[in-house]
């Protein structure tokens, strides 16, 4: 393309301003009312619950309100960028619109994409009669000094879009992420069926392996869960890995005890190795993991983002 | 209901009132899913912004469900107290009913601490 002004800005700046609606008109006002569902509560407490456990939920509970809280002006802050966004991708492509229509006008060639510079031409196309070469430089410059205000429009659209992606990195999304212990005291059996209810397309993926971890029942299984659980990890993520860790286990002793092995000498290499395998399948869930709850409310295609800069958001979390 | 124990010490509770917060948790959970529906855009186009709004979306969206998640957990939890906490009113009922005098003036290993009542005391106790 050399130096020509890529024109190509897709992008529906409604779409972005209808996400940031969502967030803030729908999703905002429903975070603030479990939070004052909880605030009731904690409000309430001590009149109708006063004992060691009750003073433990209440405390659990006071530090999820602050999460909840957290996560409400998190909502509202990603709305405004979400609405900044659109702004700019707005103005962004307005530059271009214009850019190209005044290349149209002048007869600039515009292909792939791009406004290519002019040409001293004496046979311009379209016309019937050719240019002496004064007329022809005359042209040429006019298109020339035109093409530069082009030129200088298109840069600052991509300039503009440039500096909103690279922006401040300091900036995590997961920052007001709900962690263990936020709230309640982990019920690993909740969650699951919780999360069964909630997302059948991905727990059909693992069912099977949640089954089995239901089958083994190990109270070895349930003190790691709640080990994993209070190291902050998502509780799905917690179900699918004891899962996995428990079926490479079970399938190591069951090769082991069908090859005459006794299982007290697979034991201890099934357990490695299932925790091996869990660590495997740990790094692949936290690379699709999200994805996977984006695939669930059938929002937007599969998409891995990698690593980026984001812009700033203020007042966030 | 306020006893004092031998073995939990001084306690209050209302068992009823423990289960309306389960059931307001319960409903603010219900609500949260359901109302997630409401003006949800069919798609987004961000154009050179889609990564980082997908990615935006995407880890609202996995927080919204996590919040979602802990308060089914907690309204589970104040079910299950709220019902262990019944039991222990409703045998307390019946003895001042019968006997005239309350279950927290018995020591913990009278008969009347029944296997049902005791392991009611003894869920609560776990729910720490």
């Amino acid at each position: 393309m050399g130096e020509a002004p890529t024109i190509t800005l897709g992008g529906d700046p409604a779409s972005i301003r209808a996400v940031a609606d969502w967030f803030r008109n729908t999703l905002a006002p429903l975070v603030d009312e479990a939070s004052r569902a909880v605030g009731y509560i904690l409000c309430n407490r001590l009149d109708s619950w006063d004992d060691s456990v009750g003073r433990l939920f209440g405390e659990r509970l006071s530090a999820g309100l602050v999460k909840i809280n957290q996560f409400s002006d998190a909502v509202g802050a990603r709305a405004r960028l979400l609405d900044r966004i659109a702004d700019v991708l707005e103005l962004a492509q307005s530059r271009v619109e214009w850019a190209t229509d005044t290349a149209r006008r002048i007869g600039l060639r515009i292909e792939e994409g791009c406004i290519w510079p002019p040409q001293l031409q004496v046979y311009p196309p379209g016309h019937s009669e050719y240019y002496d070469l004064e007329t022809a430089n005359y042209v040429y410059r006019q298109q020339k000094q035109v093409y530069e205000e082009i030129k200088e429009q298109v840069d600052s659209a991509h300039t503009m879009i440039r500096e909103m992606l690279v922006g401040d990195d300091s900036y995590d999304w997961n920052e007001p992420l709900f962690l263990a212990g936020d709230l309640v005291k982990e019920e690993v059996g909740v969650l699951a069926n919780e999360f069964k209810r909630r997302n059948p397309d991905l727990y059909s993926r693992i069912t099977g392996r949640v089954l089995l971890v239901r089958g083994a029942g190990a109270a070895m299984t349930i003190l790691a869960a709640d080990y994993a659980l209070a190291q902050g990890e998502p509780p799905e993520k917690v179900i699918l890995l004891m899962g996995v860790a428990v079926a490479t286990t079970a399938v190591i002793i069951a090769t082991g005890a069908w090859m005459g092995i006794p299982a007290w000498l697979t034991a201890t290499p099934a357990a490695f190795t299932g925790s091996a395998v869990a660590d495997y399948v740990g790094g692949w869930y936290d690379k699709y993991n999200r994805t996977a709850l984006d695939k669930l409310l059938k929002a937007t295609p599969s998409l891995d983002p990698g690593p980026r800069r984001v812009p700033p958001v203020e007042n966030d979390s | 209901m306020s006893i004092n124990t031998p073995l939990y010490g001084e306690v209050h509770f209302d068992s009823g009132q423990i289960e309306r917060w389960s059931q307001l948790l319960e409903e603010a959970a219900s609500e949260l899913d359901t109302g997630a529906e409401r003006r949800r855009p069919e798609y987004v186009d961000a154009g050179p912004f889609t990564p980082l709004v997908e990615d935006m979306v995407e880890a609202t969206v996995a927080q919204y469900v996590h919040l979602i998640l802990r308060l089914e957990a907690a309204a589970h939890k104040l079910d299950r107290v709220a019902k262990a906490y019944r039991k222990v009113e409703e045998k307390n009922k019946k003895l001042m009913k019968n006997l005239g005098y309350s279950i927290a003036m018995l020591p913990f290993h009278h008969p009347h601490w029944d296997p049902e009542v005791r392991d009611a005391w003894e869920t609560i106790a776990e729910s720490k």
